[in-house]
């Protein structure tokens, strides 16, 4: 090889390593507490829309109509929903469940807490992990709904960055074609879309899609310490 | 669209990528007062075009791009570059232990030299670069757009945002090992002036 050539390949090295060094950065932890505060302060949160709001220009008659036609469609979703076909989560409509999260969660501060909030909105819900990573502590919960699937999510802050795990019923939800990856017998499906990466598994009856802007093998990593 | 539809997509869209934005702010600027300044003044922003955001689109792109043009804004506003305070200049012990990075030949294994940096160092590597580098790897390399988005939020050609990258990542590393030498420098001093030190009290 040349000096040239040689020159040549430890440049494309050095480029790749720098592009690879700076990748890190993007999980480099940031203390959000003030600018929360700050920007709540400047756009306040919406409040929950109130059905008595929404119907107060309707008479007592119309209002009673509307509520039983609203409460027999309902009722067909949900029978729909219930002996359709499993929903797909693709990576696309996953992505815009975590980035949700935010904005549609209750704030928890432990997994009982979560898991207790979530049971009372979904009763036969499969379940939250009964253990997290040390240090990792959930601090939002909320119940989605995948093409009529409930799945209960839980959002995670992760040394500053967010991580959100949804558990469905493993019948419900089918896992999209994606890379694979068997880590202990456990299969991995690993997806990502919109800057989010996000691994997929079955373990029982559970269905679980663990989602985060972390790079995908410290998702996976996370993924596999997740006590279930 | 309405405020009430308004703040709730923000809420939706924007309020997850808060994260980000911050995150990038404190690479831009060189304290945390002013990251959080600029992060608040470019979600504020973000909040009143939110109705100009297309679903389905790179939500992080575009506040990416709304960053951006605040942070040129201010800069410009600015008569002055801001002055390094002499509390950022942190002795890391770790750095004091590491091998000499300044060394050329190290970065025959570039990997293994890089792992050597903090994300500390590297950050501030970063915050010398000319602003449109700068902004090339944060995008490119840190976000991970590909270059036709990062493109897109530097408003110039493909072609522009490749050729920045090489240069780019040749400047930082300039500037790693620049920051090497100093520390290097510094710790021979410091390694000096304690064996002078110790000379006085023999």
């Amino acid at each position: 090889m040349t000096d040239a050539n040689e020159h040549d390949l430890l440049d494309e090295q050095t480029d790749r390593a720098i592009a690879a060094r700076l990748g890190k950065l993007r999980s480099t932890p940031v203390d959000l507490a003030r600018l929360r505060t700050a920007i709540e302060r400047e756009v306040p949160r919406p409040e929950p829309a109130h059905g008595r709001r929404r119907l107060g220009w309707l008479s007592p008659l119309r209002a009673i109509a509307a509520t039983l036609l609203v409460a027999a469609i309902a009722t067909i979703a949900v029978v729909i929903a219930t002996t359709g076909r499993p929903a797909l989560a693709s990576a696309d409509r996953m992505a815009e469940v975590h980035m949700s999260m935010g904005s549609m969660s209750r704030t928890v501060s432990s997994l009982e807490e979560a898991e207790k909030a979530l049971r009372a909105e979904w009763p036969q819900q499969p379940g939250l992990p009964s253990g997290l990573p040390a240090d990792d502590k959930p601090m939002a919960c909320c119940i989605h709904n995948l093409d009529g699937k409930q799945m209960s999510c839980v959002a995670v802050d992760l040394a500053g960055t967010r991580v959100s795990i949804a558990v469905g019923r493993a019948d419900d939800f089918k896992i999209p074609p994606g890379s694979r990856r068997t880590i202990d017998d456990h299969e991995y499906v690993i997806d990502s879309a919109q800057g989010i990466n996000m691994v997929m598994t079955k373990r029982g009856v559970r269905w679980i899609c663990v989602m985060s802007a972390l790079p995908i093998d410290e998702l996976v990593t996370f993924t596999e310490k997740v006590v279930w | 669209m309405d405020v009430t539809d308004a703040t709730r997509r923000f809420y939706q869209v924007v309020w997850p990528q808060m994260d980000v934005v911050l995150r990038y702010a404190q690479m831009l600027t060189r304290s945390s007062a002013e990251a959080e300044d600029l992060s608040q003044e470019t979600l504020l922003k973000a909040f009143r075009a939110i109705e100009k955001f297309e679903p389905g689109t790179n939500v992080r792109a575009w506040l990416m791009t709304i960053l951006r043009r605040t942070h040129v804004d201010r800069v410009r506003a600015s008569a002055a570059r801001p002055s390094v305070s002499l509390d950022t200049l942190v002795f890391d012990p770790a750095t004091a232990e590491r091998p000499e990075p300044s060394d050329p030949s190290a970065w025959r294994d570039a990997d293994a030299m890089l792992q050597q940096f903090s994300d500390q160092s590297v950050i501030d590597a970063l915050r010398e670069l000319p602003d449109d580098m700068r902004w090339t790897l944060l995008l490119v390399d840190v976000e991970g757009l590909d270059i036709a988005e990062a493109a897109t939020v530097l408003e110039v050609a493909p072609g522009t945002v490749k050729s920045r990258c090489h240069r780019a990542r040749a400047l930082l590393k300039t500037r790693l090992q620049a920051n090497a030498g100093e520390s290097d420098q510094i710790k021979r001093a410091t390694n000096a002036g304690r064996g002078g030190q110790r000379d006085q009290h023999d």
